[in-house]
């Protein structure tokens, strides 16, 4: 690269080469002299010198012609110079003859100005004259005007001339005439004002008169509000009238039909028409207030302070005014949504329209005519208020609807369950009749729960559903703020909280003030259920069902409905602004859901205990009125066990329809695996008793066990002395037996399942029976019946309770060994006997 | 300490039994006894008399044969600590008899089985007999309940339509001094089952059940004095007056509740316990604090509750002496179930408070099990605080 420059650089700035700028003559003839001959240097010298020549020739040509040039150019300059000296002598000129000109005008200025003022003096002094005699002829004007009742000109001239009578006031004559003026204006405004008081809608011309006599504006402006109050009521009277009215028809509606056909209007066209009415007026009002003491410019004069003053206090006299009105307007609408007629409007898109209607009007309006933020808000929260009020109405209106038709149906129900006898009513004789009760009870108590459960699930929907077209109708509510935070406190406050936990605590409370003694710490003696053991069955069941199926597919569509999201904690706390889905917190309703299962546990255990009561009842009579002592050999059952049992059969098919068992889809599956338990069971008490009397004895391949009292129990009560060891060994296996035995406790854990309820009901009526037994004293007769009906019993009872007849088993045997400490002879029956006589039966 | 303190004291008798009575009638004395009387048809039917020792920890008892059958009730003496009145029946020609009678625990076999504890029954199997005072018996009735007058002049028996008043104030020469009767009317369908005298009143009112009923008897003049209807359907089983207020009284029954009444307006009940799911077969005032109840019932529990609200003790407002404590007290103040002793497998049919202190309580159930029990600790200090003596 280098070298290339190197190469070219010499070319352009070669000193060896001639036409080059860095020519070095020396090094160039060097140059020629080391590197040419002598021939080729003497034709390089003729070249050159030949060179030289014509380059000679060339410059002294050119000088020569730019010569020439500048001769030219001189010349021109010179010609210039000349003409230029003309044109100045003709200026000169020119400004001498204006000069002359400007002069003699002065002069003639001067001459006119003097005749001017005068004529200016004249004239004004004709002016002056004229005015004096309009003051002069003042008094007499303004009375004759005032005599017209022309009391406007005469109001206008007045306020004409007052400024001049103020300005010469220090002069007699003019003091005089302001005098005699202001005298007159006197009685004109003392008329006027008396009849602006007089008058019971005052009429704005009077008032601006009134304001150009410089009437304080305080006073009119008060005066002009409370004047037209009157007004206002009287439109807001007729409305309540009309209101009063149409509930009056909808009252007399049921009753004659005739004037159902005049239906008045709905609560739409109410509302707007009052509104049109009544707002309108008090808006057209306000128009007129706003150009009398507002906009127009007082013509008194005083400071604009002073003036924007008053104007200021005008306006605010004026909003108080407003709010005045619109709160008792607002009042009156919330008359009209609480009222009968339209409060209970059907409709709900009616409703709701209804009040957005109400709330976009008037707030479109209100904004035109209130100034201060503070009114405005006022208003603002006027409306809301009122806006919650509309759907606290609402809610409340549904409440009452729910409630009306749940009670509806609770009497219904009552009264077909006292149209069905009752198939366990205690002191019912059995008939066959009774027999074929079963059957029609058998396909009501589900229906009845369904029916019940699809009703309230409904209601509540259909309620959901209403309140849900709040949000569709409702766009312009939004005045709260944005729609979306509209529609979350709505969903949260009002539909969640109050009205769907609302009604579920109301639910909890009437169940438990109407149906359980639970309660009953409080002071009066409640009697003995008056409602029949059926209903609270059925009524626990709802509930359940209410509580396991409809809550949840409630709160779906609540879900649904509202957009929101029903959550189970509080963590999503931070998501609840973003995301168009809302959460609510489930806590709430996981506590009611618990109340709930309390409540038809409580029920449950009230129906537990009313069939338990009524069988042990039963019972109860049959052991104390019979004398245990002098009986005769047993050969039958007693009748009550059977009875008891048939009583039993009864209630079990009445819970099973509602309460099944999730195992016993057949009675057949139940039956086998029952056959199991009792070869189980027989070998427990087999070791318990230590193979006495009480085990596995049986007549028919250990299909059956006979109950027999504890072989410790029998033990006492036949052998042994007094205080004998055999005595105190027989309490040690009582002792030993019962630590293997749970404790009775008829409530303890209480499922929803049949076999749960029956067997607590079962523990009840043995319990009773061990209880009464342990009162009476036994002949061997006596022992050997109560063994008979135990064993029946037992025949029985395991399957009621296809689950757990343990407790059974230990109670009987409990209730037989008792029996037999209780009695004076205790030889038992031989169990083929008994066996044989409870298969006799 | 504390754990001896608040362990219950278990006491077996080897027979089934159902009576138990608080003996009292020791003035100066606070060892606490008690009575238990054995209910068997075959054997030998006992009477324990038991002894407390508080410093030991133990019970002394003595046992007395009670020959004459088996026992149901007992009431002992107010003002004899050995005396004391059994109801018992026994088999005559195929019939229950009921029947009572005052006995006396003899004097000598006192002192020298106070001084030899260790007596054990299964060595020494005759015990010694009561030594018997006198019947209280009316021919041809059973008598059902017996109780003493608090000052011991005067012993109440019923049978199941009459009620008797024995004078018993010269001794061992009993003598009716007054009798009533249920009218044939209500006689038909329920029996008198039960008796307590009013201990206000100069002792001139007794309470008796009547099936689910309770009436009150002016002994004045022999006739009813109030009633309540269907107090405890189908059945009451206990009586109780509260000691210092002369008109509260309380009753349990098979309804498995306890109620309390104001006798002045007998239409309405002051309050209803329901704690326990069986029935109530007693309920007790605690003489010397009549918030403190204890119930006793066939479920095998026995509950001690706190009914502030209608005891004759202030409501804490008295003493404004600390804050704290005053604090404390608001809470105390509502009516709450203090505790359940659930030591007994077997029915409870009786539960007493001792005659001389005020926080010890035994209960008795069917398997002849005694449990001693004491007011647990807290309890009696808040009690303790707010008595102002």
């Amino acid at each position: 690269m280098d070298s290339s420059r190197a190469n070219n650089f010499p070319s352009t700035y070669d000193p060896t080469n001639i036409d080059s700028p860095g020519f070095d003559p020396e090094t160039y003839v060097t140059k020629l002299l080391r590197e040419s001959r002598l021939t080729s240097l003497i034709e390089k010298e003729q070249l050159l010198t030949k060179q030289i020549k014509t380059l000679d020739n060339e410059m002294q040509t050119l000088v020569y012609e730019n010569y020439n040039k500048f001769i030219s150019a001189t010349d021109t300059i010179r010609q210039m110079k000349k003409d230029f000296k003309t044109m100045e002598d003709e200026m000169k000129r020119l400004m001498s003859t204006m000069s002359s000109v400007n002069t003699n005008n002065d002069q003639i200025h001067q001459k006119l100005d003097k005749s001017r003022g005068e004529i200016r003096k004249l004239t004004s002094i004709h002016l002056l004259l004229h005015k004096l005699q309009y003051l002069f002829q003042l008094p007499t004007k303004l009375k004759e005007y005032a005599d017209d009742n022309q009391y406007e000109l005469a109001v206008n001239t007045y306020t004409k001339a007052s400024k001049a009578l103020q300005k010469y006031e220090h002069i007699p004559s003019f003091n005089h005439i302001q005098q005699s003026c202001t005298e007159t204006m006197n009685v004109i405004r003392d008329e006027l004002k008396s009849r602006f008081d007089q008058q019971q809608t005052a009429s704005s011309d009077t008032v601006k008169l009134l304001l150009q006599l410089g009437e304080s504006s305080d006073y009119l402006a008060k005066q002009y509000l409370h004047q037209n109050r009157p007004r206002l009521e009287q439109l807001l009277e007729s409305m309540k009238q009309q209101l009063i009215t149409a509930e009056n028809q909808s009252n007399a509606g049921s009753t004659n039909p005739l004037s159902q056909q005049m239906h008045p209007m709905d609560i739409l066209e109410f509302i707007d028409t009052s509104y049109n009415s009544y707002i309108k007026s008090l808006h057209e009002f306000v128009e007129s207030y706003d150009m009398l003491f507002i906009r127009h410019s007082s013509t008194i004069s005083s400071s604009p302070s002073i003036e924007d003053e008053t104007k200021e206090r005008c306006k605010y006299y004026l909003e108080e005014y407003l709010l005045e009105c619109y709160s008792a307007y607002v009042e009156f609408i919330r008359n009209l949504f609480q009222s009968k007629f339209y409060g209970q409007e059907d409709e709900t898109e009616l409703y709701v329209r209804a009040i957005d209607r109400f709330l976009r009007r008037s707030s479109n309006d209100i904004y035109k005519y209130l100034f201060t933020q503070n009114a405005i808000e006022k208003i603002r929260l006027m409306l809301d208020s009122f806006l919650t009020f509309a759907i606290e109405c609402r809610l409340k209106f549904y409440h009452a609807n729910l409630d009306r038709h749940f009670h509806e149906q609770i009497l219904e129900l009552r009264k077909s369950l006292t149209m069905v006898p009752p198939a366990t009513n205690e002191q019912t004789s059995f008939d066959k009749q009774q027999q074929q009760q079963p059957q029609q009870t058998q396909i009501n108590l589900t229906t009845f729960v369904d029916k019940m459960l699809k009703q309230l699930t409904n209601d509540i929907k259909y309620t959901f559903q209403n309140l849900s077209t709040f949000l569709n109708g409702t766009e312009m509510i939004g005045n709260t703020g944005k729609k979306n935070v509209f529609t979350r406190q709505f969903a949260v406050n009002h539909v969640w909280n109050g009205f769907f936990l609302t009604l579920l605590n109301r639910l909890i409370a009437y169940f438990e003030h109407e149906y359980t003694t639970a309660s009953s710490c409080s002071a009066t003696v409640r009697h003995e259920q008056s409602s029949p053991p059926i209903l609270l069955l059925i009524l626990s069941k709802l509930i359940l069902n209410f509580d396991s199926s409809s809550i949840p597919y409630l709160c779906t569509v609540f879900e649904e409905k509202f957009n929101l999201i029903i959550e189970n904690n509080q963590r999503n706390e931070s998501q609840k602004g973003g995301g168009n889905s809302f959460s609510l917190d489930r806590s709430k309703l996981t506590a009611i859901q618990k109340q709930f299962n309390v409540i038809a546990k409580h029920l449950l255990k009230q129906y537990i205990c009313s069939q338990g009561y009524t069988l042990s009842q039963m019972l109860r009579k049959s052991i104390e009125t019979r004398d245990w002592l002098n009986t005769i050999e047993p050969r039958h059952v007693r009748s009550v066990m059977k009875r008891i049992v048939e009583d039993l059969t009864q209630i079990d098919k009445q819970v099973m329809m509602l309460y099944n068992d999730h195992q016993s889809s057949s009675a057949l599956g139940s039956m086998s695996s029952s056959y199991g338990r009792y070869h189980h069971r027989s070998n427990l008490t087999g070791s318990v008793g230590g193979g006495g009397g009480g085990g596995g004895r049986s007549s028919d391949g250990g299909r059956r066990t006979i109950i027999m009292p504890r072989s410790s129990a029998l033990d006492r009560a036949t052998s042994g002395g007094p205080g004998s060891s055999g005595g105190s060994t027989g309490n040690l296996q009582l002792n030993f037996h019962k630590v293997f035995n749970e404790k009775l406790d008829i409530f303890i854990d209480l499922q929803f399942q049949k076999t749960s309820i029956l067997s607590s009901i079962i523990k009840l009526l043995l319990k009773t029976y061990l209880e009464c037994i342990r009162l009476k004293t036994f002949s061997r007769y006596g022992l050997q019946q109560v063994q008979v009906d135990i064993n029946y019993l037992y025949n029985y009872l395991w399957s009621f309770v296809n689950n757990d007849d343990r407790f059974i088993t230990n109670l009987l045997e409990e209730i037989v060994s008792s029996t037999a400490m209780r009695c004076l002879d205790p030889v038992l029956m031989e169990a083929s006997v008994i066996t044989v006589i409870c298969e006799g039966n | 300490m504390v754990d001896d303190d608040e362990a219950p004291l278990i006491y077996g008798v080897e027979f089934q039994a159902r009576a138990l009575c608080a003996v009292s009638g020791v003035p100066d004395d606070d060892t606490v006894r008690f009575l238990v009387g054995t209910q068997s048809i075959k054997f030998e039917n006992q009477i324990h008399f038991l002894e407390y020792e508080e410093e030991a920890g133990l019970l002394n008892k003595s046992i007395y044969s009670h020959r004459a059958g088996e026992i149901w009730r007992m009431a002992s003496s107010p003002t004899d600590h050995r005396r004391f009145a059994t109801i018992y029946q026994n088999i005559q020609d195929s019939n229950i008899v009921s029947k009572c009678t005052v006995w006396q625990i003899p004097f000598d076999s006192n002192t020298e089985e106070g001084n030899s504890p260790t007596i054990d029954a299964s060595t020494n199997q005759l015990h010694q007999p009561l030594r018997k005072r006198f019947d209280l018996n009316v021919p041809n009735t059973n008598i059902i309940d017996v109780e003493w007058e608090t000052n011991g002049e005067r012993i109440a028996s019923i049978s199941e339509t009459n009620i008797y008043i024995w004078n018993v104030e010269q001794p061992d020469t009993p003598s009716i001094s007054s009798t009533g009767a249920i009218d044939s009317k209500s006689s038909a369908i329920h029996k008198l089952s039960c008796c307590r005298w009013n201990p206000h009143m100069s002792t001139n009112q007794l309470a008796t059940t009547l099936g689910p009923h309770i009436r009150g008897w002016d002994l004045r003049s022999m006739k009813p004095s109030f009633s309540i209807d269907n107090a405890h359907p189908p059945c009451v089983r206990d009586i109780d007056y509260n000691p210092n207020r002369q008109y509260h009284l309380m009753t349990c029954g098979d309804d498995c509740r306890v109620k309390f009444w104001d006798v002045r307006k007998t239409n309405e009940c002051l309050k209803i316990l329901t704690d326990h799911s069986h029935w109530v077969w007693s309920a007790r005032y605690n003489r010397f604090h009549d918030q403190l109840i204890v119930t006793s019932s066939s479920d095998t529990r026995v509950i001690l509750f706190n009914i502030a609200s209608l005891s004759s003790e202030p409501y804490g407002s008295l003493n404004t002496s600390e804050d704290v404590k005053e604090e404390t007290e608001e809470l105390v103040n509502e009516d709450r179930l203090i505790c359940v002793f659930d030591e007994h497998e077997e029915s409870v049919y009786s539960a007493q408070w001792a005659s001389n202190d005020p926080w010890l309580l035994a209960s008795l159930s069917y398997d002849g099990r005694l449990i001693l029990n004491r007011v647990p600790k807290n309890e009696k200090f808040q009690i303790l605080l707010r008595c102002p003596t």
